[in-house]
């Protein structure tokens, strides 16, 4: 229980890095998604 | 397991029932003043109307709710079906008081899409719906997100044992804190979190693309619930069309893609647990899936020459992959053109993909990335035990928060599941080819209905028979439950007709 | 003989061909076509290109980018988005809205099935933007029987929440504790045959 109570007031900074985090790594799909149709355009011009 | 079910059964399932509608209730709340502070009065008395009978109905369960029986695990998975139901029943009264539904069939259509995340809909002239009406739409979506029992977990403490059954019946069984309630409030908080960030970066591109601030913040908000639930739902009738903006579309996807991922995940990214996102078997399955899906969706529409250039491509091509593998729904074209443009390559990849989902224990739908991971790996290790002496121990590891060896009775439950989802997948394509839609247009649509998807290729319309409807509302109900909750409910229903 | 005939062919099948690609262009108000929004989807390969008029009710926002705009317009069977130049968008635009029948307007300009400017979106390059009707108010009176019904089933639903509240106490709690235990032990059992494994408690 003194875990989750811990993990429950974790300051909201380290919640806000946790998200920007996240958000960072979720940037790979639309650059992959970019990355990708540009190579196809290429390859079927 | 009970042997036999007695009416007093029934009431302890509806004693729970009641309790997931009082909950419920309170959200009537949100479009109430949504559309008080629009001056929108009819529609206003229509909330007020809906708020009432649903506390009035959940009333009525819980005092029907009386029981001597012995709460089990299979009170929680029935109660979880049958409060699914009720709840449609009643999300649909302000839809059909509202005046833009042709029946009642297809307010409760909407209603089920909404709230299992879906994203399909019949609603008529969408463009002069009230803004009270839109609240209503894309709250309930949010909220089936999370989950309806969920939240009555988060506000109706009490009742330990018959509450986490409830849990586990949703089909969300991640232990992200040691007790379910403090589970289901951190998933709250998860999405609260989101939903302030999300709504004021989608406000800001609202008014970078032309919209004036009281329509940005609202359309941002809709948008970010819709996104973030991967439901699919928009305040326009030209659904993500509407905006005409790439950075928008961007927006939209980043949340879709966060939304169809595991809670738990979230729950290790906040807390600074940076490998399992890398490590994690799901993650790997679903990010490998969408690699090869959309390179061979989006080589079939630029070897077709559907679309011009790279940047459609990507506007396009890959964003709806994304939509529809992440079972959100959102769709930047019209849906007859997947049907008169795409070709059949881009359409088979994205039905492989609507089925294989998303992950398990977050908003998506589908079979689940998990599942085919674990299939996968399954496969691995047959191929090794082909290989090996025959007296040879073959361990197949992976990690799932944590590392895993995979055991054949985790394996039977995961092909079990996709075993359902692939007969009801079938029933469904069955269903609207005998409706009489050209194939591969009903087996599409039956993949967007089974995984809770919500792209359509121009199938499900007001027109649509009502078998059909029918059809959809009971697979949508299903899928979104993973089968589990309405095989308890079926066998519950069954042993109490039995005669002792 | 035969020669001359196939000569002939193909000076009119050269004349037909110069006579629809550059005769047409010459007076562009006389021949847009005329289309709905189904049409335009269902035949927007065929029309991909051409010069269209398309008339409906302008819904949502004018969204203003730069020195153009995008104004959806919506007929009976969908809303196609039309991109404008600022300076040709009607004075005092009245869009539509629950409130509000928007303006009814005529787009006449070239129409694209994937637009390569638009990211690939369907949408028609308006030169032209003309209002043919005006707004209207749109009525939406409080029928009474729901203000009653509303009032009454929240009234009752108040009177009875004392009765609920104690009931709600009474569900299953005098059994909870006791059974927790062994609902404990029956939940891992039950979870280890469960379809998705995290098999934390192992």
């Amino acid at each position: 229980m003194s875990e989750s109570k811990a993990r429950e007031t974790r300051p909201l900074l380290a919640i806000f890095i946790g998200m920007l985090e996240e958000l960072i790594h979720m940037a790979i799909v639309p650059v992959f998604g970019l990355a990708c149709c540009l190579v196809l355009e290429r390859l079927f011009r | 397991m009970i042997h036999r079910v007695r009416p007093d059964d029934w009431r302890l399932v509806f004693g729970y029932t009641g309790r997931v509608v009082i909950g419920f209730s309170a959200l009537y709340l949100l479009p109430l003043a949504t559309s008080l502070l629009a001056g929108e009065w009819s529609p206003a008395v229509d909330f007020l109307l809906g708020l009432g009978l649903a506390l009035l109905v959940g009333i009525a369960l819980l005092l029907v709710g009386a029981s001597t029986a012995r709460p089990a695990w299979i009170h929680g998975m029935v109660a979880a079906a049958v409060s699914w139901l009720v709840v449609m029943l009643l999300a649909a009264i302000p839809y059909i008081l509202s005046g833009h539904f042709l029946s009642y069939l297809d307010a409760c259509f909407d209603a089920m899409s909404g709230f299992t995340t879906t994203g399909l809909a019949l609603i008529q002239d969408l463009d002069h719906v009230s803004l009270g009406l839109n609240m209503w739409r894309h709250v309930l979506t949010f909220v089936g997100g999370q989950g309806v029992v969920v939240l009555a977990l988060a506000f109706l403490v009490n009742d330990p044992s018959g509450g986490y059954t409830l849990y586990v019946g949703e089909g969300k069984d991640e232990r992200l804190f040691p007790s379910d309630i403090h589970t289901a409030k951190a998933i709250w908080r998860i999405s609260m979190g989101y939903l302030l960030v999300g709504t004021a970066a989608l406000f800001a591109a609202g008014i970078a693309i032309g919209q004036s601030p009281a329509q940005a913040f609202l359309h941002g908000l809709w948008m970010f619930m819709s996104s973030w639930s991967t439901g699919g739902f928009a305040p326009m009738s030209q659904n993500m069309l509407y905006y005409h903006s790439a950075l928008y579309e961007t927006l939209t996807m980043v949340f879709f893609v966060l939304g169809s991922l595991n809670f738990a995940l979230h729950g290790a990214m906040w807390s600074g647990d940076r490998r399992e996102i890398r490590k994690n078997l799901e993650v790997s399955t679903l990010a490998a899936s969408l690699a090869v899906l959309v390179l061979v969706a989006c080589a079939g529409l630029m070897r077709a020459g559907v679309y011009p250039d790279a940047m459609a491509l990507f506007r396009k091509g890959f964003y709806l992959m994304v939509s529809g593998h992440t079972t959100t729904g959102l769709m930047n074209i019209y849906a007859r053109q997947f049907a008169l443009e795409w070709g059949d390559t881009a359409i088979l990849a994205m039905i492989v993909a609507m089925l294989i989902g998303g992950s398990a224990c977050s908003t998506a739908g589908g079979f689940k990335g998990l599942r085919v991971g674990l299939v996968a790996k399954a496969l691995v290790r047959e191929t090794r035990r082909i290989m090996a002496p025959s007296s040879a121990v073959i361990e197949q590891p992976y990690w799932y928060h944590g590392k895993k060896i995979l055991d054949d009775a985790v394996l039977r439950n995961a092909l079990m599941v996709i075993v359902l989802y692939t007969i009801t997948f079938a029933a469904t394509s069955l269903a609207g080819t005998a409706a009489g839609f050209p194939f591969l247009d009903a087996v599409f649509e039956a993949a967007s209905v089974t995984g809770n998807v919500g792209l359509s290729i121009g199938v499900t319309t007001a027109a649509m028979p009502a078998f059909l409807k029918l059809t959809d509302i009971a697979v949508m109900w299903m899928g979104r439950l993973e089968f589990m909750a309405v095989i308890a409910l079926v066998g519950f229903a069954a042993k109490s007709l039995r005669r002792k | 003989m035969r020669n001359q005939t196939r000569l002939f062919a193909l000076v009119l099948r050269a004349a037909l061909s110069a006579f629809l690609l550059y005769g047409q262009e010459t007076e562009p108000e006389k021949t847009p076509l005329r289309i709905t929004c189904a049409q335009a989807i269902e035949g927007a390969s065929e029309i991909d290109g051409a010069i269209v008029a398309f008339e409906g009710e302008a819904i949502g926002e004018l969204l203003y980018r730069g020195d153009h705009a995008w104004i959806n317009l919506a007929d009976a069977e969908g809303a196609l988005g039309i991109w404008v130049e600022s300076s040709a968008v009607p004075e005092s635009l009245v869009t539509g809205s629950w409130k509000t029948s928007g303006d009814t307007l005529l787009a006449v300009g070239r129409f694209n099935r994937a637009c390569a400017e638009h990211g690939g979106d369907l949408d028609i390059h308006a030169n032209n933007l003309s209002r043919t009707g005006a707004a209207t108010i749109r009525l939406h009176p409080i029928l009474p029987w729901r203000l009653v019904a509303a009032l009454l089933s929240l009234v009752t639903a108040v009177a009875l929440i004392p009765v609920a509240r104690r009931r709600a106490g009474s569900i299953g709690s005098r059994e909870g504790k006791i059974r927790q235990d062994k609902l404990g032990i029956g939940m891992r059992a039950f979870r280890a045959g469960r379809h998705h494994e995290s098999a934390r408690d192992r």
